[in-house]
């Protein structure tokens, strides 16, 4: 049986592949990345809420005017409204065509760089690490070769795994001493 | 730092906990489901740690993450560009990663010759540059290598092959019948010996023995192939080239088909299938747009319209216009 959930599997394959794109539109619509950022991980979890996702024909375009929606909804609050602020309804993203597998991200890069943070792991944790993802061994086998218990090569993999997650969160956390002025949506973008 | 990134730490930190005791066996899943439902921000870490999971895992089948590679030499002397265009080269397309992610089979061309499906999963292969195909439930291809293109052999289910322009050619061959898919998306299903063929975007052309001569199959056209019979064309609407390819968004379109037609359309996705117990409901027609892993929307549907009951078995679900008290007591109704 999956651990994963159908509405999981919608959204890893139709939603989360188009990430950049959010940033980007979202980036657009708000004063800062980490608002940016902010924006696109509240259009998440509304999205992992949705009971009627199912409907959803076009993740895309659905989720990049929940993020048009939610803009709206925070310049109402802030009752002061620049006009460049409000993102219209005939934004051309909303028409953008779905892109092909081929199309969706710099997965090449990503995958390049995912390779180059395992090496930036502690050794043990890299070792553990690379043992059980890059040549399959199985975690007791691990255990058994390296001398040290299952439950140990449990903490090592999650260590490994959380440094990796935070790694790919630092990404794209933008640093406004090394980023120069009108930078932050390329540096959002290539993640 | 910020209580959010430290909250959001915590929850990644869970989120890798659960990952890791599910891969090393030793997860309760009642308690990851309560942890899961408890808010949508460790679903979503738990979506972010399986797609870098599925991520170490398409290195290791690429080949990317062997140690002692050639490619670390020129690494270890700077020559950071051509590494990566080394790499990039080796990984093909594998747009794939992001993709990747849960639950769905992924894998690249290199890793694998022969791929299978089980009842109600779906899986997507990258072939080589510019080609991507994606299986049904219960399907099986082998391909391989001849010359610069790459043959398919669709021996069970369905595919659908996507061809990017100057991607690699690609054939689809299948009991001798043979499909050659210019730039686009051309689904192929093999039903009783038949294949059937729609192109939804793009052309192709299709042969239906070794011997047999061309025919020309223009974006939104369909056939059905069968041995030493000339294809006839006919043209598909919109809606029927929405409902060709509804299975890659995990559903089942219906246009009028009759429930008969419908419910063995459903079965090919569920493990315990749909079982007509009343003859008499055979003919109804229906529309719509269903999950193809859950019918209870569908069979909800039927109630509703029709007044068709489901009935639940160990090992099938049984539908019955006539909840004669028989049928109550063997059935516990869905």
């Amino acid at each position: 049986m999956s651990w994963f959930r159908p509405i999981d599997i919608w959204f890893s394959e139709q939603v989360l592949p188009h990430e950049r794109h959010y940033l980007r539109v979202a980036r657009r619509w708000s004063r800062s990345s980490d608002e940016a950022l902010d924006l696109v991980q509240e259009a998440y979890l509304k999205l992992l809420q949705y009971d009627d996702w199912r409907v959803i024909r076009d993740a895309r375009s659905y989720t990049v005017t929940m993020i048009r929606n939610l803009v709206l909804q925070r310049v109402r609050r802030a009752q002061v409204v620049a006009i460049t602020d409000i993102p219209t309804h005939d934004m051309p993203d909303l028409h953008d065509e779905k892109p092909s597998v081929f199309d969706v991200v710099a997965s090449r890069e990503a995958l390049l760089r995912l390779l180059e943070d395992v090496e930036r792991l502690a050794p043990v944790c890299r070792r553990v690490v690379r043992m059980r993802k890059f040549e399959d061994v199985p975690p007791r086998e691990i255990a058994r070769r390296l001398n040290i218990s299952l439950s140990t090569v449990e903490t090592h993999l999650a260590r490994g795994m959380q440094q990796l997650m935070k790694m790919r969160r630092d990404v794209y956390v933008p640093d406004p001493r090394l980023a120069p002025e009108g930078s932050e949506d390329e540096r959002l973008a290539s993640r | 730092m910020g209580k959010a990134v430290v909250d959001q730490e915590q929850i990644d930190a869970e989120a890798a906990d659960w990952l890791v005791a599910i891969d090393c066996g030793t997860a309760d899943r009642t308690a990851f489901e309560r942890w899961r439902q408890a808010d949508p921000a460790h679903a979503l870490a738990f979506i972010r740690a399986s797609q870098i999971n599925r991520g170490l895992d398409l290195l290791r089948e690429t080949g990317q993450a062997v140690r002692g590679a050639p490619a670390r030499a020129a690494e270890r002397r700077g020559d950071r560009r051509a590494v990566d265009r080394r790499r990039f080269l080796k990984i093909g397309a594998a747009g794939a990663f992001v993709l990747g992610a849960a639950g769905i089979g992924l894998s690249v061309a290199a890793a694998a010759r022969d791929a299978e499906t089980a009842v109600g999963e779906r899986r997507r292969i990258v072939l080589g540059r510019g080609a991507v195909v994606d299986l049904n439930t219960d399907s099986h291809i082998r391909w391989h290598r001849d010359g610069d293109g790459i043959d398919i052999h669709l021996l069970k289910g369905e595919l659908l092959l996507e061809r990017r322009p100057g991607g690699v050619p690609c054939s689809i061959y299948c009991q001798g019948m043979r499909i050659e898919p210019l730039a686009g998306r051309v689904d192929a299903r093999l039903r009783d010996r038949r294949l059937e063929v729609a192109v939804l975007h793009g052309e192709a052309t299709v042969r239906s023995s070794a011997g047999a001569s061309a025919v020309r199959v223009a974006s939104l056209q369909r056939t059905t192939l069968a041995a030493d019979t000339r294809p006839v064309l006919s043209d598909m609407t919109r809606i029927q080239a929405a409902a060709a390819e509804a299975w890659q968004q995990g559903e089942v379109q219906f246009d009028g088909e009759d429930l008969a037609e419908a419910v063995a359309e459903y079965n090919r996705y569920l493990s315990r299938p749909i079982v007509i117990e009343d003859r008499s409901i055979d003919r109804i027609r229906l529309g719509g747009r269903f999950s193809n892993a859950d019918p209870s929307d569908f069979l909800k549907a039927l109630a509703a319209i029709y007044g068709v009951r489901a009935y639940e078995t160990a090992d099938s679900i049984r539908l019955s216009r006539d909840p004669t008290p028989h049928a109550q007591k063997i059935f516990r109704p869905v």
